[in-house]
């Protein structure tokens, strides 16, 4: 696993927990809420229907209450005008009175006739409730509700039936009615599906944000890493010109020295000393100045190489070390542009590794070249110092009009053919050092350190002996 | 000019065409004995020890031993030996510090024979020889103030040792010297720095970054 991937896991992984985290909290509380409400609703629904229970008793109750109050405990004329009038007392296909003696036979029941006249007080639902005789418990004690299964009139299933029952104690007789709660049930149940399909709903909800999201992150730091490839390719691509503009100037300025110089030299004694191997050969008596005049040519190209070679790679700064090579550097410079230059250095040599000494060179050849060019010096201070735990320093100042215009800046920065302050920094930046430049009107300060990690690890050894 | 007494030459140069050159040039002259043409700064040091040199012709870049160092190791162990720089390079910073480390010559490679043999046969007659266009480049720049005369090789050497609190017979078994030439570098190197104590040495290299504080 690279460390994009990881860094996009890092991204997208909290994101989806938190939303999973969300989306099981919201659903546990809404389904709390719901579950709540719906036994809520349910208990108010029963509770509704145990007072119409009530109110139907008391009605059939005050219908039958006038004969049953002048009868007897045995007058059966009584007992079969009671009868008729609860057997055609009705509400509804599925509402209706029964009366059932305390033995649990039945007496009354409109709806179902084939009871009539048999003992039912054995009789259990499907769940093994002792249905008349439960009823008939409850009627002796002064009348009460109780719920059982029972086969519903109008459809012929088997339902949830809640009935009230009353005794008429001098008649030993339980009367009854009832009514059935599947419609209750079947509401609590519908209740229940909506709440199913609302959870459902909300986790497509959040699965149609997040996947969008999700993919919204992937795309995004998909962008980013190809921008930054992108950027980098055009870095890599400016930079590899940039090197190959720099050899092919620098090829082209040695090939035009050879040229003009070298080669022109090399050439003039050629021709001097074909010269002198002529007049050997005819006896001349002037042949010893025709040789001079060859070996001038070749001390000319010999003192060309020299210069040449010189200024590829100055040897001074491998032989005697970074301050001798800057009191040269710095004697030719005043030499040929007449600014005074102030050389302050160091005693010791071989302190600096190789590279970092080329690099603090290169600096002040860089820095001294643009005083040349842009700062209008007279006079430039150059101080080398080595302390005991900052490292190395050279610090460059001249008394110019400095280049605080930003068009002067970027000209040293970008395109004259030196290497700029950018390639100045990057040196220093290569052993873990600084270049820090200020500018101003006055002049121009110009600070190049390097750590301790750029010396040679100090031994004796200075001279193998 | 000829003199009585033959000069003993040896020529230590890396390139060989001008070791062969040079060689083919003295050995026209009589009163010049090449004793030895070597190509690296360890075989002059060894072979002098055998034949015993009036002059070392010295090359300033060689690999391994460079010049510069070669003659303050003959100035070392064959004080007698005179030491002429042969080199190509003219800047003044090498010709000063030749003259530093020791050399009593300094003539460029593109220099006519002539002044060659007039090289040797000055620094061989305890004189100093500097071929004309080095003399050009001394004449060119005065000394420069402000930074301190530069340490040799061996004066660094034993200011690292002095400052690690080193005697100086510890620094002379270290560097295979006498005591003598300890004291002289010594003596040397506080006048250069311009530092009259061994204490303000040490503060010195450490100050300068030569020896951590540490050590």
């Amino acid at each position: 696993m690279n460390l994009r991937t990881q860094i996009l896991a890092i991204a997208i992984l909290p994101l989806v927990l938190a939303i999973l985290a969300i989306t099981a909290l919201v659903t546990f509380q809404s389904t709390q809420l719901a579950r709540a409400s719906i036994s809520t609703f349910e208990r108010n629904m029963l509770r509704a229907k145990e007072s119409e229970l009530l109110n139907l008793t008391n009605m059939a109750i005050s219908a039958i209450n006038e004969i049953y109050e002048a009868a007897g405990p045995d007058d059966e004329d009584a007992k079969r005008q009671v009868q008729e009038i609860l057997s055609s007392l009705d509400y509804g296909p599925d509402g209706y009175f029964f009366v059932y003696d305390y033995d649990g036979v039945n007496i009354v029941h409109p709806r179902q006739s084939f009871r009539h006249g048999r003992n039912w007080i054995d009789m259990e639902d499907p769940d093994g409730n002792r249905v008349i005789y439960n009823l008939i418990e409850r009627a002796k004690e002064g009348g009460g509700l109780h719920q059982y299964k029972w086969e519903k009139p109008s459809t012929g299933e088997i339902a949830d039936k809640l009935s009230f029952a009353v005794g008429l104690d001098k008649w030993r007789w339980m009367l009854g009615t009832g009514v059935y709660l599947d419609d209750v049930f079947a509401q609590t149940q519908a209740a229940d599906a909506d709440l199913r399909s609302n959870i459902n709903t909300t986790f497509i909800t959040v699965a149609a944000i997040t996947l969008p999201l999700v993919f919204v992150v992937f795309l995004a730091s998909f962008m980013l890493t190809l921008r930054e490839r992108r950027l980098a390719d055009t870095k890599l691509k400016e930079l590899t010109q940039r090197v190959i503009d720099t050899q092919e100037e620098e090829r082209a300025r040695i090939a035009r020295e050879l040229h003009d110089g070298i080669s022109q030299s090399m050439v003039a004694a050629r021709y001097a000393l074909d010269l002198a191997a002529a007049k050997v050969r005819s006896g001349a008596p002037d042949a010893p100045a025709a040789i001079e005049r060859g070996a001038k040519g070749i001390n000319g190209a010999i003192r060309e190489v020299r210069r040449i070679s010189h200024d590829l790679r100055p040897g001074i700064l491998d032989d005697l070390g970074l301050t001798a090579a800057l009191e040269a550097l710095t004697n030719s410079f005043a030499e040929r542009t007449g600014i005074v230059v102030e050389l302050k250095s160091v005693a010791f040599k071989n302190m600096l590794l190789p590279e970092a000494k080329t690099a603090l060179y290169r600096v002040a050849q860089e820095a001294l070249t643009n005083i040349e060019r842009h700062a209008n010096a007279t006079h430039v201070r150059i101080v080398v110092t080595s302390g005991g735990g900052g490292g190395a320093q050279l610090v460059i100042e001249d008394d110019g009009h400095g280049f605080a215009n930003a068009e002067a800046a970027r000209t040293l920065g970008r395109t004259h053919a030196g290497l700029g302050l950018r390639n100045m920094q990057e040196r220093m930046e290569h052993f873990g050092g600084t270049l820090e430049v200020k500018t101003a009107s006055s002049g121009t300060l110009l600070k190049a350190r390097l750590p301790k990690s750029a010396y040679v690890t100090q031994t004796s050894e200075f001279m193998p002996a | 000019m000829s003199q009585p007494k033959t000069i003993k030459v040896l020529i230590c140069d890396d390139h060989p065409l001008v070791l062969e050159g040079i060689c083919a040039v003295l050995e026209t002259y009589a009163h010049i004995e090449v004793v030895g043409a070597v190509n690296s700064a360890r075989a002059a040091l060894a072979l002098a020890e055998t034949h015993q040199p009036d002059v070392v012709m010295m090359d300033i870049n060689m690999p391994d031993l460079s010049g510069l160092d070669a003659v303050e190791l003959f100035r070392e162990r064959f004080p007698q030996a005179r030491l002429l720089m042969l080199s190509m390079h003219d800047s003044r910073e090498y010709i000063s510090t030749a003259v530093m480390y020791g050399a009593s010559g300094y003539i460029l490679k593109d220099v006519s024979t002539s002044e060659i043999i007039a090289a040797i046969e000055t620094v061989a007659a305890n004189g100093t020889y500097f071929s004309s266009g080095v003399a050009d480049a001394l004449l060119r720049n005065g000394p420069k103030q402000g930074t301190p005369m530069p340490l040799t090789t061996r004066e660094q050497s034993v200011l690292l040792l002095v400052a690690r609190g080193k005697s100086n017979k510890d620094v002379a078994a270290h560097l295979d010297i006498s005591v003598r030439t300890v004291e002289t570098h010594r003596k040397n190197i506080k006048k250069k720095l311009g530092i009259a104590t061994t204490a303000g040495l040490t503060r010195y290299a450490i100050d300068n970054g030569l020896i951590g504080a540490a050590e």
